[in-house]
Order: C-alpha cells, then sequence, then structure tokens
C-alpha cells in the first residue's frame, strides 16, 4: 500500500443496499429485503491511475461508480477522497467536490439533452459551479475543452445539437463536459461499449491523453477485459457486489487467479481465427444481488466451490500488491 | 465441393428519398455462402450491413428499392420473386435475427406462444398443441429448459431473451440465418454462451450463417469466410484467416489493428481517423481514400475494381494489383 497522499479515492466497508418493496406479511414481519448492489467494498484508487473495474451486467460497478462520484449515498461505510470523507461535506464543499470528481456515462445517445447545443451542454456545468463571469470566459473555456476532446475546429460544433453528431462524437462531448470543470477523477462508466470498434480506440487513447496531460485519476468501469488491458494499470474484478480480485492489469490477466477472473478471460472473443476460441466456464447468468447467502457470492456457479465456500470470505495477499477474495487461496 | 446455397453478385440497393436525393446504402456487393458455411460481414455503423441483409430478406422498407444485380438461392434469383413467393421462402428457408430483437418480443406474450405463432402461420394444417410441443423443443435446442415455454419475456435474462429469438429463427428448419449483430448488448460471458450456441447449431443442423457484425472477433468465433465492406461495397472478401492474417486493404488493416486483445501483448490501440462517409454524396474513386494513408491520386478519380489476389481473395484498392 502507497503513502495516504498517493490514495485519491479509498473507500471503506462501502456498501448500497436497495430495498426492495415487501409484502404485507414482510412488512409485518419487519423482514428487511435489500439488493445488496455494493457490499462491503474495500478500494483504493492511486493518483495518476487508471483503474479499471471489471465485472458483468449486475454485478454493481455502476452503482459503486456512482457512489464514488456522490450520485447516489452508501448505505455503510465511507468514501474519502483527498483524506476527506465526503459524507461530511458542507453545501460548499460538496459544490467543490463534485467539480473535482466527474462521471462519463455509458450511452452518449441518452447522456446529453437532445434540446441543448453542445456549447450550452459545456457552458451548464461551468455556470453551476459558478467558474465563469462573463461570456467571453465561457467562449474560451468551452473552446478549450473542445479542442482537448479532438473535435476541431471547435466553432463547428458550438451550436450542434447531440443528433446532429455521430456516436464517437458524443462521447466526445460527454468527455469535454467533464474535462471543462477541470477535475480531479473521471469516472468512466463503459464509455466505448455503445462504439464502433474501430472508433473505440480513439475515445480510449483520448482518455489515455487527458489523463497525462491533466493529472487526471480514470476510473474506467466496463464489461470487457480486453479495452481495460490497453489502458489500465490495476484492476478489480467485481462479482454480484463484492469484490473477487484486485491487482496490476498485467498480472491479473497473465495469470487470474479467482475463478470468476479465470472464467471472464476465458469467455473473451479473440479476433484471431488461429487463436483458441472463447470457452464458457459458466453456465446461466449473475444470480439476482436479493438478500443473498452468506459466503463467497460466487460458489453457486464457480467450477471449484467446496464446502468452505459457504463461509465469508476474507482477502488473501498474494504476491507483491494483489488481493484475492477466494477460499482456495487460504 | 461444398454446395453453393446463397450467390449475390452485384447487388445495389438505394434509398430514394423526399428530396429527390439517393443513399446508395448498398453499391454493387458480390458475395458467396455455402452449405454448412458461415459467413461475416463487417464494417462500421453505416455502411451497409443492414441493408445489405434486408435486401436478402426482401424486407426493405418502402423507399428502398433493389435497382440492380441477383441473389441466387440454391440458383433463383430472389430479386425476380414476387412477395407472395417471397412470403413462402422467409423464415422457411432464410431467417433472420434481427438487431436487438431480444427486446421486440411481445410482453404480453408467453414466449412459447410467440415462436408458436411463426410455426402455425408457415406450416399450414399444424395444430396448436403440436406448434407448442416443437416451441418447447427449440427451447431446449438452444440451451432453455422446456418447461419456460410458459414463461413471458420478462421473466427471461438478456441472454435468453437472445436465445429465444434464435429459436425462433430456427422455428422452420431454414437453411440460412442471418444474424444482424446478435450479441451487442451482451456481456462477455453471456456473448461467449450466444456464440458457443451458434456455432454448435450451425454443425448440428449443417446450417449457413451470415453474422453482421462491427467486430471482428465475433466473426472469428463463428465463421469461415469474411466480407469486409466500407461505405456500401466489399472492400476485401476472402478465408477469414487468409484475411486476418494477410489484409491487403488499408481499410482492414485499420480495423484489425484497432481491435484490443485480451491475451496479446499491451500496446496503444491504433485508432481510425475521421468517420465512414456520406452516402448520397460519396467520395470519388475509392471511397476509403478520404481516410486512407496510402490513398494517391488514382485513388481519388477511379474506383477500384475488386480483383482476386489468389485462392479466393479478393481486394478493391488501387494498390494492390492481381
Amino acid at each position: 500500500m502507497g503513502a495516504p497522499s498517493d490514495v485519491i479515492v479509498k473507500t471503506d466497508r462501502l456498501c448500497k443496499w436497495f430495498p426492495v418493496r415487501r409484502s404485507a406479511l414482510q412488512y409485518l414481519r419487519r423482514e428487511g429485503i435489500f439488493i445488496k448492489a455494493v457490499d462491503d467494498v474495500n478500494l483504493d484508487v492511486r493518483r495518476g491511475e487508471v483503474f479499471a473495474l471489471v465485472g458483468e451486467s449486475g454485478s454493481g460497478k455502476t452503482t459503486f461508480g456512482k457512489l464514488l462520484v456522490k450520485l447516489l449515498e452508501p448505505t455503510f461505510g465511507t468514501i474519502l477522497f483527498d483524506g476527506k470523507d465526503v459524507s461530511t461535506l458542507s453545501k460548499d464543499e460538496l459544490l467543490e467536490f463534485h467539480g473535482k470528481s466527474q462521471m462519463i456515462f455509458q450511452d452518449p445517445y441518452e447522456s446529453l439533452n437532445p434540446r441543448l447545443t453542445v456549447f450550452d451542454l459545456l457552458v451548464e456545468p461551468l455556470r453551476i459551479q459558478r467558474r465563469v463571469k462573463s461570456f467571453e470566459e465561457e467562449v474560451a473555456a468551452v473552446t478549450k475543452a473542445l479542442e482537448d476532446t479532438g473535435l476541431v475546429p471547435p466553432e463547428e460544433f458550438y451550436l450542434r445539437y447531440p443528433h446532429q453528431l455521430s456516436g464517437g462524437q458524443r462521447q466526445r462531448v460527454a468527455i469535454a463536459r467533464a474535462l471543462v470543470l477541470n477535475p480531479k477523477l473521471i469516472v468512466a462508466d463503459e464509455p466505448v461499449s455503445m462504439i464502433d470498434v474501430s472508433i473505440r480506440a480513439g475515445i480510449l487513447n483520448l482518455l489515455l491523453d487527458l489523463k497525462d496531460k491533466f493529472d487526471i485519476t480514470v476510473v474506467y468501469i466496463t464489461h470487457d477485459i480486453a479495452t481495460a488491458r490497453h489502458i489500465s494499470d490495476r484492476v478489480a474484478v467485481m462479482y454480484l457486489g463484492k469484490l473477487a480480485e484486485v491487482g496490476p492489469i498485467d498480472d491479473v490477466v497473465s495469470e487470474p487467479l479467482h475463478p470468476y477472473t479465470e472464467a471472464l478471460m476465458k469467455a473473451v472473443p479473440d479476433p484471431d481465427p488461429e487463436a483458441k476460441r472463447a470457452e464458457v466456464v459458466l453456465k446461466g447468468e449473475i444470480p439476482t444481488p436479493i438478500n443473498p447467502p452468506p459466503g463467497c457470492r460466487f460458489r453457486g456457479r464457480c467450477p471449484r466451490a467446496f464446502d468452505k465456500c459457504k463461509e465469508d470470505v476474507k482477502p488473501i495477499e498474494i504476491g507483491k500488491d494483489r488481493l484475492i477474495y477466494c477460499h482456495l487461496y487460504a | 465441393m461444398p454446395e453453393r446455397l446463397l450467390e449475390v453478385r452485384n447487388l445495389k440497393t438505394y434509398f430514394y428519398l423526399e428530396s429527390g436525393e439517393s443513399v446508395k446504402a448498398v453499391d454493387g456487393i458480390s458475395f458467396d455462402v455455402e452449405k454448412g458455411e458461415g459467413l461475416g460481414l463487417v464494417g462500421e455503423s453505416g455502411c451497409g450491413k443492414t441493408t445489405a441483409a434486408l435486401s436478402l430478406m426482401r424486407l426493405l422498407p418502402s423507399a428502398g428499392k433493389i435497382v440492380e444485380g441477383k441473389i441466387l438461392f440454391k440458383g433463383d434469383d430472389l430479386v425476380k420473386k414476387s412477395e407472395d413467393e417471397m412470403r413462402r421462402i422467409r423464415w422457411k428457408h432464410i431467417s433472420m435475427v434481427f438487431q436487438g430483437s431480444m427486446n421486440a418480443l411481445n410482453p404480453l406474450i408467453k414466449v412459447g406462444d410467440q415462436i408458436a405463432e411463426a410455426i402455425i402461420l408457415h406450416e399450414h394444417g399444424i395444430s396448436k398443441k403440436e406448434a407448442l410441443n416443437r416451441a418447447a423443443e427449440l427451447l431446449e435446442l438452444v440451451g432453455i429448459e422446456r418447461r419456460r415455454v410458459n414463461n413471458y419475456p420478462f421473466e427471461f435474462s438478456g441472454g435468453m431473451k437472445q436465445r429465444t429469438v434464435i429459436a425462433m429463427a430456427l422455428a422452420l428448419n431454414p437453411e440460412l440465418v442471418i444474424a444482424d449483430e446478435p450479441t451487442t448488448a451482451l456481456d462477455v460471458i453471456v456473448e461467449a454462451q450466444i456464440l458457443g450456441l451458434m456455432r454448435d447449431l450451425k454443425e448440428k443442423l449443417n446450417l449457413s450463417l451470415i453474422m453482421i457484425t462491427h467486430d471482428l472477433s465475433i466473426v472469428s468465433e463463428v465463421c469461415n469466410d469474411v466480407a469486409v465492406m466500407y461505405a456500401g461495397m466489399i472492400c476485401e472478401y476472402g478465408d477469414l484467416r487468409e484475411v486476418y492474417k494477410n489484409p491487403l486493404h488499408p481499410y482492414t488493416a485499420a480495423l484489425v489493428r484497432a481491435y484490443p486483445s485480451a491475451r496479446g501483448t499491451r500496446r496503444r490501440l491504433y485508432s481510425l481517423p475521421g468517420f465512414p462517409p456520406d452516402l448520397i454524396n460519396p467520395p470519388s474513386g475509392c471511397r476509403f481514400h478520404p481516410r486512407c494513408t496510402y490513398a494517391t491520386d488514382v485513388c481519388r478519380k477511379e474506383v477500384p475494381d475488386i480483383i482476386d489476389v489468389g485462392g479466393g481473395h479478393y481486394v478493391a484498392c488501387h494498390l494492390v494489383r492481381g
């Protein structure tokens, strides 16, 4: 673990439980039913890295991302941003926090208001943050953000509406909107999953360039280990609201230790026709996270499950900087 | 010798806009599909892949017209068929898994009834009971328990809905199935399951497949041949291994390089600059020239012919001489 100053975000026992509507009987019995979307997650994101959060749909990775930027309030646990507990922030401090931590959403067809022009979309966060005082300042800030995200010449984009942009351009606008506030942290939730493969690379390279240029930390949420491998430094694999494995991306990809990570790696299709074909190790799909039983969440689908998996899992440190949440390695 | 099932020759499909302009969505494509083989139709959004598929099914929207070319299915030209004759070919001989169709299942009708509907409409005299029984068998074929015929779509997960629409496409034992982006919006694990299923079905039923996708890795999982489309034309076509190992067209090479591999070495991804062109006024000459790093004068003026460079590997590029 690095010195505290190396860590930009630290989560401690972070939980987000969504209550589910109960029947009258359950209500009378005071039974609580919860979707445990994020359950007891301890993670450190280090300053200046690209941290990938990988998992299937329903693994809780988007909820985790939203917690990080405080679009959701945790049920239990704390988030330390720059060493400060974000749940105790005053109104002014909260505004400042939102300026420092921004999110880019999955679907650029839905995340941009269709009735606002690109200029209005980009200027809105600046006005909310009271960063601009005159029209000239607004134009300057918007122009810079457009240039930084490769939307050139910027004048051509000011007055365009989202429907006049291609998918790749829309996602660049979404990135520009986050960038315009000079954030310290960007949480990018599946930023390329809705975009053609040929354009994906451009968006991912852009994120990397911006990270280096402006000293931004990126949390990259994805179900695609292949893209995570090319842009990130460390990775956390999530399953059903819990962590499965955390470590440097190269190590995790070349030698996945948790059975779930292994299954994920085997399922990735390879463009090389002579490569080994994707293998389906897992049957079925991710189960519901409503009141999951204790023990390892993955044990129902795990090909290597044994008796001990019914007990709760403690993280085990293996090698350098790697944590595995699996009884096999105890 | 493999039996040739489908031969497409110089197919052109244009859309006519109210303004009088025409969109040359498919502009002279030719390819073959053999019995029991899979062809991948690859390209970026807006390059005409889906229009090509809808042309094969003769399901174009009213503004779209096949203006030229032949679609020979077992030697019969589908372009010349009447709508009535087409209706007998569709689903029975050629069926399609439409893009996003897993979200188009009717939420108010049981899954089994939706599959049975197609069977009853096409096979005269079959009873509802028999059709439902077939529907249950089809669900089993795609890996869903047969008792789930009585479920509604909302009781199915995304992967199961995708399996259901594949089962629907197989309902009448077609010889050719066209799958348009069958795994988009699915997770890696479910995607691998669906691709594995399609590979199995292809072998088990000796099915021919056309897979439409922007993702080369999906083609590699299921197909033997690949046709790379750009701006309504095929720029490279041939055996998948050959095309992947030795891409001759700069566009194919860019697609291969842009693809992130989870297993290979880590590198900065290559990104192809620019966007596919507007097909109302496509660029002169080779349609790829504005994005091509190797473009020369001749590329700006003349449309390259598609030529055989040997072994059934076809390329349309001025840089490549036969």
